[in-house]
This record gives C-alpha cells, structure tokens and sequence, in this order.
C-alpha cells in the first residue's frame, strides 16, 4: 500500500486522472454488461492454447501444492508466499469471472499478473528445493513428488511454447487493425477521425465507458500506433459523443452524423470478432441495437461490414482542420444536438491534410473560419499573416477562430510553461528517487562486508588469537562466548 | 511434515477449493444493449423530448399530368414555432431538399408537385423545434386520398387488402430515406391462398435516398381480387406505401396509403358503417407460418336481443380472409366500432375496406387498423376540413365506462375548444359522431 501511494505521489500530476471521470476505466477498463464466464479451466490456463491441448498448462499449478512440502529453510517461505500470490488473486478472479466482484470483471489480466508470478516462484521454489533439500538427502516420499513437479511443470509450459513457435500467440491472421487500414490514410478531402463503439473487449484501441459492456473511443485517420493504447483524459469533445450515443440510443434524433460532424467523425466502426476475446467460432454477443439505431440515422450509412467488423460512414463530416465558409460557417456559432441536428454543414474545405500533432504548417485561407476539432484551449495559436487571432468555441465543443480577409494562416500549439515546469519537477523528483535508490544499493554492498559476528575463540576475555569474519545468515547453536557484531542476527538467503 | 507445512499445503489447497466451487456453472456471458426500442407502428404524435423528429410520407403520385399532386400537411400544435427541413424523394433524381418553418399553432402545406415530377414522391420531414403532426395528401384525378405519416421505418411491411381486377391498379412505393442502399433486397409476395414469391423482385435493391415503385396487374398478378403484400428487406429499413386505383369489382376511387409496419395481435376500427349501398369489408392478412383464429368484436352497436356475438375468423397461414360486414346480417344500420383480435401474439395485419355511395358512383377508402398500445385519450389531425361537413370525426370509447370528448381548434391564442363540442357524452364502449362546424373548417 505504502510503495503505490509512493508510486502515486511519483506520478502526480498525471496520476490524479485515476480520481477523476473515467478514471475507474483508465485503471481496469470499461465495465462489461455482465460476468465475462470464461470458466474456471481457461481463467487457470490463462486463455493459451486450445482449449484441450491448453489444458495441460494446468499443470504449472502443482509447485504450488507441493512447494511448501518439499522446501527448508528460506525456501519455504518463498513456497508460502507464492502460494498466497496464486490463491488470493485466483479466487478473487473466480468471483470476478462469475460477476461477484462487478468492479474487477472488465480485465482479468489485471489479477493474472500476481498468479502468474506466484506460478513462477512456486516452480523456481520447487527446483531450488531439489536442488537443495532433496537431492543427496535420504531417499523417501520428496524425490519423487520433486520429480513428478518438475515434469509437471515441463508438460505445463508446453501449450505457452507451441503458442509462442510461430511468434502469433495463435492471434487470428487478421487483426482488427488491419482491417481498419482500408481506411484512407490523410485523403486529400481531409483528415478525419474515427469512432469506436462496441464491446470493450473488441475495441482495437482502450475505449472509454459509454454503457455497461459498451464503449467508445476517437482515434485519427491513419494506421493505429501504440499511442492509441493509452487512454487520454475524456475533453468536453470526447464526453459530447456520450450525448450524441444517448440521442441516438433514445430514438431523438435522425442526424447523428450532423452531431458527431465537429470532432471530425467519418467513419464509426463497429468492432464484432477480434480473433481474441471474440473469434469467428466463439464470438462476443453484439451490442443490441447499436446497428440499427446508427441504420437508422438519415445522415449515416454502412460502408463495410464483415463477420469481423462494421464501418459506417458518416455523409455530412467536416475535416479535422477545415476553413468553413457559408452555412456551415454559421452552423459553427451554434451549439447544442439541436442546432447540430439543423446545421447545414456544407461549405467546408479541407486544409493542412496530414499534419498531426500540435505543431501545424501553414495554409492559405479565405475570409470564413478556421475549424479545428479540438477542444477549446488557451495553447492554441493562429497567426493572419503575422497577426494573432483570438480563438472562439465551435459547435460548443471544438476550436474556430474568424478570419474577416484572406490571407496566410499558421496554427500551432504553445505548450504552458506551468507544463515544462511540472514535468522538471517530476523529473528531478525522480532523479532524487534514482539517487537514493543507487546510494541505497551501494551502502547495503559495504554493510555487507563489515563482520557480521565476531566469533573469540575461548570465554576468558583475553583479546586476541584467530578471529572469523562472517557474512550472510548464520544459525549457530546458543553457545557461550559467543558476541553479537554490529549487524549480528540479518537473515538473508 | 511439520504441522506449519500442513498448515500452510491446507490453506493453499483450501484456496483452490474455494476457487474451484466458485467457478463451477458460471453464468451465461450478458449482451450489452445499445437501444432497445419498440417496434415500428403506428403513427403518433410524440410526446417525449427529441433534438428532431422525423416523419416518412409513403409516396405521392406528381408526374406533372393533369389531377395529380401532392402536398405534405404539417401541424404545429406547440408554442414554439417549428424548423424542418423536407427531402423530397423520387425514383431516379437527386433528392431535393426544402427548409421549411411552421408557426406556432398553426398548419403549413407544401406543394409537392411544384417541386418535383415524377411517378411518385416520397418525403422525410424533420422538424427540429416544436412538435409536430405529418400528413400527406396524394391528389388523384378520381380523388384525395389523406394518409398520415409514419414514425419510424421498418425492415418489414404488410399490407392485407388489395387488388388488380377488372384494371385496377396497385403500385408499391417502396422508400429508402438513407444514405445507403437497402436491401439485398425487398421480396414481394402477394398472398391469395398460397404464396407466391415473384422472382423479379427478389434481391431488389433499394438505392440511396430515392424511390421504386413496383406496378401489379401489369405483368405481376394481373386480374387478382385479393391481392396481399409483404415486402421484407434482408438488410436495412425502409417506407412502404400502397397506390391503389379501383376500376371495378365493386369499388372505384383511389387511396394512398402507409402499410402495416408490424404485425400486431389486435387491430381497432373506430367507423364502420351498415347502409343502403354502403359495403363494408374486413380483410385480415397472416402472413405467418401458422393459421391464425380470430375474433371480431362490434363496438357501439346492439341488436334486438341486446348483444351482437362475435364473429370468428379463421385466417389460413399466408392468406387472407375476408369479413363481409355487411352480410353478416346481425349489425343494424348506422355506425359502429370494431375490434380483431387473437390470441396469436403478432400475427395478423387488418384494413377496413368502406365503399360508399357517391352521387352517381361509389367511392372505396381503406383503412389500417390502429394498433392496441396506440389507443389514446388524444388525437391530432393535421389536415381540417375545407367546409362544415357531417360526421368529419368519429370517436371510439374503448373502455367499459362512459366518457366525454371535446374537439379543439387550434389557433394563434392556443387550443381553443369549438363551439358546441365540448364535453360531449360518448357511452361505454360506444361511438361518437361529430359534425365539424364551418368555423372548424379551413379552405
């Protein structure tokens, strides 16, 4: 408890995010509609192999039987406590699995992580055992169950060794990211965006909470990267596609398309069977009438569908970055479903296709509005030919600035300085937590070459005569004239 | 073994166990729901709050010709004035686009005609302040058929009454208002005994915010006296109407009219009616794999001993059949409500079929059912009445207790109930026959 408070004070203040909106889902994922059932056998194996031939991954879990039987000494307590590792989070993963535990359903990696190390320990225990305690002592009942453990361990790793040979992890062929790269990547008609929305589990990036077994998340046109594995902080933008879901959900609007126009949204894709949590033999219930609340949108239509996926496109987006003139320039000065329901969008005009990031190029622009699908923020620079304009909400949720004449415009971000000033700080707290931890490790090293116990041969008080410096742990019967050094009695292995 | 190693392989092994019986039968996986709404029916006005409602009129016949047109009715019973936008639909053209503003408490009528030409249009109407009522006229040389608009759309259609014989022609507009193309595609089957799946409309595509029109009694089911519908998109949803031109067979005029978007258990009639020269036909369409019994149950009227039995009608699987009212000889003349119903949950769909004396010809008009989660203590029409006209408005109490009912205007100071029409008594399950007055009537 007291090392993740540390590691949370570490983190400030990004980890605080874990306390605010979202933050459960940042943590554990989003919630599911209910237990995820994957059975106690495919919870024991962890999901690897097939699911007869993965069976015999069970076969990792008899160290941890047999470990606390067959081991002395420091051994012994390793065995007891990678016991514990195992049982606690298994039977809370059980409870979990079965629904009992609502707030740890969503990932059961979360709790796989401590058994799998208990597993490791049990096993690394058992040899150390063998190794130590039974071999070369009395033959009876522990060489044999020794035995039987280490080959029990070898059949155990078999199905995590036939998984791993062809470098898969027997993923399916075909990813959900692959299939998503049909998508045009910076199209000449513009940048865009991408909304997910489905089962948690299926998502192809980490989604946040909509609805129990349902999420959503925005990622930009392009191949996914490993920055869309991290969950961003939820911005007004990102909470506003929960109203538009809601509307859609409630029957209240026909124009989801026109809702979602502002933040840039072209296509919804609707994940069904990511060859994982949900194959084509074995697939993840789809959310009901996600499909035909969206088929029923007059401004939404179905792209692509497979067993694996749906794409919808949305027909009245406006670019990430656009200049907007005309009706759509006006509709940008409303704000509300409402007025997005009756925006007339047309009369947007794709500008800086493919710059991503905070750092933009320069454009040419006639008199309109620069639309920007990004939330209102004070970083946010644009610059007339030279000029810097002021930026005003759009849509009451992205950024636009006015251009009353043509010219030359340069958008770019200016990060805060309070930013650079937290991160320093972080930084430098963390050296400090580096340092110590290096002068730490390098004290213990010395203490370790001081006398542990002075041992002086005979009891009459006369110094002198041969003296034994030693280290580590000693268990030494209780004898007469026997001193205690500075750093006597440390137990170590 | 020392007992702390005893100690320490129990609470493992106890760990285990506790695993093990809490992992066995573990419950079934849970499908996370997105919207779980009801399914399409019938035509309402909407309470709830929305950011924008949306109404689908079925199709308007405005190909330019003399008599022919169209015009979409929409009425704003609400404080606030209403902003829409209306999408005019058409086979083969682009989809052409109207802004459109109704006042407060009033009505606004859109030309069609003079908007676009083509066989048909159909329209979406989104308004997006205010509420609203939809309705579209479609205006025929041989008459207007008023119909209102739909809700919703829907991935099927019923319609149970129709007919191509002796020359009447029956045209399907089938819409689709979105982006995509629907279908994969609509399959069309007339039901007259026995299924028929017509081949030339099987995987019929539906393109992008425009119409089809399928003709009968060209070359598909020329010559059929009942002819029942029931398209069924494989993918998507779409709007159905059904264009009717009566020639011969006892009826003639023209209705235009929204299909059944579901089936439904129990279908209410408030006006039917028993006189010289009037016939009055029930047509029950199953389209299900099962025969279906039902039971038609006449409301408002009594016969000389007191209780008119209900009638049973035996619907085959993929038939129709059809209840002459009128030959029942058990109703007395005049008025009288109607209820179909069956124990067959979701099963049927029914129309009234009314053909009335007209001067020197007869005038046939159709009629769905209303649904049974549709009865309600409130109802608006968009479209008045040009003059003062006997019997505009017939109420049917559906309950076992004697009500009232009151008929409003609405003008610029709000609802105003008229003259002469408030509080007026309506018997337990009884009928009401209002005449509207000529204030009530707008030109």
């Amino acid at each position: 408890v007291i090392a993740s408070l540390l590691a949370l004070a570490l983190h400030l203040p990004w980890s605080l995010r874990f306390f605010d909106t979202g933050g459960r889902t940042a943590l554990l994922g989003a919630p599911l509609a209910g237990p995820r059932s994957e059975g106690l056998v495919d919870l024991a194996r962890f999901g690897v192999g097939g699911s007869s031939f993965g069976v015999l991954a069970l076969g990792l879990y008899l160290p941890v039987l047999v470990a606390p039987l067959i081991a002395r000494g420091w051994r012994f307590g390793w065995s007891v406590r990678a016991g514990f590792l195992v049982v606690v989070p298994g039977v809370l993963l059980v409870a979990a699995d079965r629904g009992s535990i609502p707030e740890l359903v969503s990932d059961p990696a979360v709790l796989m992580a401590p058994i799998a190390l208990g597993l490791a320990l049990s096993a690394a225990t058992v040899v150390a055992a063998f190794s130590e305690d039974i071999r070369g002592s009395t033959f009876g009942w522990r060489q044999p169950l020794g035995l039987l453990t280490a080959i029990a361990v070898g059949i155990g790793l078999l199905p995590v060794l036939v998984a791993s040979a062809g470098g898969r992890w027997e993923q399916s062929e075909t990813s959900l990211s692959q299939l998503l790269a049909q998508l045009p990547t910076d199209p000449a008609e513009g940048d865009y965006r991408i909304l997910h929305v489905g089962d948690p589990r299926v998502l192809a990036v980490p989604g946040f909470e909509y609805r129990d077994g349902i999420a959503y998340a925005l990622t930009s046109d392009g191949t996914l990267t490993a920055t869309e594995t991290w969950l961003s902080v939820a911005s007004v933008g990102v909470r506003s596609v929960a109203d538009v879901l809601d509307a859609v959900a409630n029957d209240q609007t026909a124009r989801a398309g026109r809702a979602l126009a502002p933040l840039g949204v072209r296509f919804i894709v609707v994940p069904l069977v990511d060859g994982a949590a949900s194959t084509i033999d074995d697939p993840l219930p789809s959310p009901e009438g996600l499909l035909d609340a969206f088929g029923d949108q007059l401004d939404v239509r179905r792209r692509y569908a497979s067993s694996e996926l749906v794409i919808l496109e949305n027909t009245a987006w406006i670019p990430v970055r656009a200049a907007l003139t005309g009706a759509a320039a006006d509709a940008s000065r409303s704000a509300g479903l409402d007025a997005l329901a009756r925006a007339d969008l047309s009369g947007a005009t794709p500008i800086m296709v493919g710059r991503t990031g905070t750092t933009l190029t320069a454009a040419e622009a006639s008199a309109g509005v620069i639309h920007l699908s990004v939330p209102k923020s004070d970083g946010w620079r644009l610059d007339l030919d030279g000029s810097r304009l002021t930026p005003r909400s759009a849509f009451g949720t992205v950024t636009a600035w006015d251009l009353e004449r043509d010219g030359t415009v340069e958008v770019w971000f200016e990060t805060p300085t309070s930013r650079d000033l937290v991160v320093l700080a972080q930084a430098l707290v963390w050296s400090v937590v580096l340092l110590l931890s290096i002068s730490g490790g390098s004290l213990r090293w010395r203490r370790r070459r001081r006398p542990d116990v002075v041992i002086e041969p005979g009891s009459d008080g006369e110094p002198g005569g041969p003296v034994l410096n030693l280290t580590g742990r000693l268990d030494l019967p209780d004898v007469a004239g026997l001193r205690e050094g500075r750093q006597g009695g440390e137990r170590a292995p | 073994v020392t007992g702390r190693r005893l100690a320490a392989v129990a609470l493992v092994l106890l760990g285990f166990a506790v695993g093990v019986v809490l992992g066995l039968d573990p419950p079934g996986a849970v499908a996370p729901v997105f919207s779980r709404l009801p399914a399409p029916a019938t035509p309402f006005a909407p309470t709830a709050e929305v950011v924008s409602s949306t109404w689908y009129c079925p199709g308007m016949p405005v190909n330019g010709a003399e008599g022919f047109g169209g015009e979409i009715v929409i009425g704003n019973p609400g404080d606030v004035d209403a902003v829409g936008e209306i999408t005019l639909l058409t086979p083969g053209q682009e989809p052409v686009r109207l802004p459109v503003i109704v006042v407060a408490r009033e009505s606004t009528v859109v030309d069609v005609a003079a908007e676009v030409t083509a066989p048909f249009a159909a329209a979406v109407v989104e308004l997006f302040d205010g509420r609203g009522v939809v309705e579209q006229r479609a205006i025929h040389p041989v008459g207007t058929a008023v119909a209102p608009c739909a809700n919703s759309t829907s991935a099927s259609w019923y319609f149970a009454d129709g007919t191509t014989a002796q020359g009447s022609v029956q045209q399907i507009v089938l819409t689709n208002p979105f982006p995509g193309r629907r279908g994969g595609g609509p399959l069309v089957r007339h039901d007259v005994g026995a299924a028929v799946a017509p081949r030339a409309f099987q995987g019929l595509v539906l393109g992008p915010e425009s119409t089809t029109v399928i003709t009968l009694g060209e070359n598909l089911a020329q010559d059929e006296r009942r002819l029942a519908v029931t398209i069924t998109a494989t993918t998507g949803r779409f709007v159905a109407g059904r264009s009717q031109h009566y020639l011969g067979d006892g009826r003639l005029g023209y209705t235009m009219s929204l299909g059944a978007p579901s089936l439904d258990d129990q279908w209410w009639f408030a006006d039917g009616e028993i006189g010289e020269g009037i016939t009055e036909l029930l047509v029950a369409y199953n389209p299900t794999e099962l025969e279906v019994v039902a039971d038609v149950v006449f409301l408002g009227v009594t016969s000389d001993d007191g209780f008119i039995e209900p009638v049973t009608l035996t619907i085959p699987s993929r038939s129709v059949s059809v209840l002459d009212v009128g030959a029942l000889g058990v109703l007395p003349e005049g008025r009288h409500g109607i209820v179909v119903s069956t124990l067959a949950a979701d099963s049927i769909v029914v129309e009234r079929v009314l053909t009335r004396p007209a001067g020197d010809f007869v005038a046939t008009t159709v009629v769905l059912g209303v649904q049974p989660g549709f009865v309600s203590s409130r109802w608006h029409v968009a479209t008045g009445v040009p003059f003062a006209l006997e019997s505009a408005l017939v109420a049917l109490n559906v309950t076992g207790l004697e009500g009232s009912v009151t008929v409003s205007a609405i003008g610029p100071g709000g609802e105003a109930p008229l003259s002469g029409l408030e509080q007026l008594p309506i018997p337990a399950s009884g009928i009401l026959a209002i005449d509207l007055p000529a204030e009530a009537a707008r030109p």
